[in-house]
């Protein structure tokens, strides 16, 4: 019951903050923001450290040396003089992460995505070709918008600029009342919590 | 005039607390992505393994907890082995084992035999792809430290592609991070329950089938608890929401009528 | 030197990463799973260099803001706290008071921090969202359309106002199927449009990244 009425003030302590900043707000927000640090520590210990050093490690497994040895240097950090050591894991990790994203970021977000907005089978109903080619007049529109942001003189390019406007308004609105939505759901179990302590 | 803040947020408020209080239930229809998200789960047979991702943290429990009860009683209920892992987010951990858990006991599951819980391990998208070329490389153990060799998983699993589906289910942009690097390189089936903030996002997936099924939001879990006849956290919370929404909409209108009115006064103290 | 080292290391493993998707040659295969394991040990390794760096800042505000001791002393003790209740467990295993303290306090607070946005979009919702001029009006309608639609209410309304026209029915407020229809027609339009855009950027920042073009993370 004591612990109920901890946390209720610590949620009410942050509901403070609607009025203005104040010290209880202040003051939860840095517990929260230690107490998930030191989860996170741990768990990283443990999953990290653990799982995929110590234990290989203990287990005669050397293939793991190098890499911890090449991830250490990201501790060269703390002293200003060492602080480019931790540039060549970086340089690692950077370097793999930009390779592996090219080919199927490409697959995924432009090949499939290109082929699914243009082929569609000619037996279709007619309001899938009706609603397909809005998505292309949205899609070219929206594009158009965005990449041919200087040249607005000519008529055609108003037109297709304000046509895709409406579009990218629609689109929004659609993403502000989801929004909305998600918002309010997160309230609603905060309520149920503190419904709960009761 | 304007409404001060402080009598909005109380509404606010006052709108969701009645029907939480009260209880008060209504019914709701489903969606075709949340159909297909099921029936998706319907196709597979009894001792299938999926794999579900948790990639949120405790912030968006509110629309994502209620999801992963759902998809838990649906998984465990058709006997398909579910092999929950958190390799986007650390803090969603003990959580999710707390969820999962309790619904595993309830429908008289066993743990490491109907259901395994793998939790956290690091690498992130690296992780991901080194599970396609070798899963037990990132998961050798579950959630307890135990390792997984003297259970069946070890038998019937070496790739993400042994998995029937990948289901994520996501706060943020790991959805996209599996359909890249699940779905298009390792060619793994995947279906995702995303919040209602990114929910509008993946409707491109949807229509691509790289996304066979989505449930979004509170509301995409309230359909899904319908579809499985369950009156859970999502269905009780869309009362709330309901009532929430009508004071939203009125305050918009109430907000631009007041607009027009002063606009109309400015043009006309303007002309005079 | 130093720079070259590290450009080269970008150069090779990116180039590599990228060639290895396309071509299915056994040494290539053997090699990116090395590689991808490296990785994994090296995250470990990154991921603490962020919590490192969140109490070096505490440290820093208690040497130059006196007066506002207490804010990073509490996030300082709190951390140091759980972390001895951890230790006293045994590292290796789950210790029941950090448990205690991450279900008590981590998830309904963190919960509560982020529901202070419900409160906001309420009052931005009354008190910036006019319909001033066409494109404002277009998203107004969008948003309360996908409002009411999304909520058990829209169901009802379009249970109530189905009427028959010879052997069809339909509904005059269908707005569950508006919502639909928006989000599976204009919406995948849109987005598809940003996702074209966000790649194009990914890609081409994944390029100057590994030929060195860009070498703000050397800073």
């Amino acid at each position: 019951m004591l612990i109920n009425l901890i946390v209720l003030f610590l949620i009410l302590s942050i509901y403070s903050f609607l009025y203005k900043d104040n010290v209880f707000f202040k003051f939860t927000e840095r517990f929260v923001v230690g107490i998930s640090a030191a989860y996170g520590f741990i768990k990283l210990f443990q999953r990290g450290f653990i799982d995929k050093l110590y234990i290989p490690l203990s287990h005669g497994n050397l293939a793991v040396i190098f890499p911890a040895l090449l991830g250490l240097l990201f501790f060269g950090t703390l002293n200003k003089k060492t602080a480019f050591l931790a540039k060549f894991p970086l340089a690692f990790l950077l370097g793999i992460g930009a390779g592996l994203e090219i080919g199927p970021r490409i697959e995924t977000d432009i090949v499939k995505q290109i082929y699914t907005t243009i082929i569609y089978s000619p037996h279709s109903p007619w309001f899938t070709i009706f609603n397909n080619i809005i998505i292309i007049i949205a899609l070219f529109a929206t594009m158009y918008y965005f990449l041919f942001v200087l040249r607005k003189n000519r008529p055609i390019d108003r037109i297709i600029s304000k046509t895709g406007i409406f579009f990218l308004m629609v689109g929004f609105g659609a993403s502000f009342g989801y929004t909305i939505m998600a918002r309010i759901s997160l309230l609603i179990e905060v309520i149920k919590t503190v419904i709960h302590f009761f | 005039m304007k409404l001060p803040k402080q009598i909005v947020y109380t509404l606010l408020l006052i709108s969701l607390i009645i029907p939480l209080v009260l209880g008060i239930s209504m019914e709701i229809k489903p969606t075709l992505p949340v159909i297909n998200f099921y029936n998706a789960l319907n196709k597979l047979h009894s001792g299938n393994f999926v794999i579900v991702s948790l990639s949120y943290d405790p912030s968006t429990k509110a629309e994502l907890t209620p999801m992963l009860k759902t998809l838990t009683y649906h998984l465990l209920k058709r006997g398909i082995i579910p092999v929950f892992m958190n390799l986007k987010n650390i803090a969603i951990g003990d959580l999710g084992y707390k969820v999962v858990k309790t619904i595993g006991e309830d429908l008289n599951k066993k743990e490491n035999k109907d259901f395994y819980y793998l939790g956290y391990a690091p690498g992130d998208n690296m992780a991901v792809q080194k599970m396609g070329e070798d899963f037990f490389k990132v998961y050798d153990h579950n959630f307890h430290g135990d390792l997984l060799d003297k259970y069946e998983i070890h038998d019937k699993i070496k790739v993400l592609k042994d998995f029937k589906y990948l289901i994520d289910i996501s706060d943020g942009n790991s959805t996209i991070d599996y359909l890249t690097y699940v779905n298009t390189k390792y060619k793994v089936p995947m279906i995702a329950g995303v919040t209602a903030v990114m929910a509008s996002e993946y409707y491109p997936y949807i229509q691509s089938k790289q996304l066979l099924g989505l449930l979004g939001g509170l509301r995409g879990a309230a359909e899904y608890e319908t579809l499985l006849d369950i009156n859970g956290d999502a269905r009780k919370g869309m009362s709330a929401q309901t009532f929430a929404h009508i004071l939203i909409l009125f305050l918009i209108i109430l907000g631009n009528i007041e607009f027009f009115y002063f606009r109309k006064k400015r043009k006309n103290g303007n002309a005079d | 030197m130093k720079e070259f080292i590290a450009l080269g290391i970008v150069l090779i493993g990116g180039i590599f990463m990228a060639f290895q998707y396309y071509l299915h040659i056994p040494l290539m295969k053997d090699l990116y799973n090395t590689f991808l394991d490296w990785g994994i040990v090296i995250s470990v390794f990154a991921l603490f260099i962020g919590i490192k760096s969140l109490l070096q800042r505490q440290i820093r505000e208690i040497k130059e803001k006196k007066e506002h001791l207490i804010f990073p002393l509490t996030t300082i003790i709190s951390f140091g706290v759980v972390i001895i209740l951890w230790l006293i467990w045994g590292a290796k295993k789950d210790s029941p008071p950090v448990n205690f303290i991450y279900t008590t306090f981590q998830v309904p607070l963190q919960a509560t921090i982020f529901s202070l946005l419900a409160f906001y979009i309420t009052s931005a919702s009354y008190r910036a969202f006019r319909a001033k001029n066409f494109s404002a009006t277009i998203l107004l309608i969008t948003a309360s359309i996908v409002i009411i639609g999304r909520i058990p209410l829209g169901d009802y309304l379009a249970k109530i106002t189905i009427i028959n026209v010879g052997k069809h029915s339909f509904s005059l407020l269908n707005f569950p199927q508006w919502v639909q229809w928006i989000l599976n027609v204009p919406n995948v339009g849109v987005k598809r449009a940003f996702k074209f855009g966000i790649t194009i950027g990914i890609i081409l920042t994944s390029f100057k990244i590994i030929f060195g073009v860009e070498k703000n993370w050397l800073k």
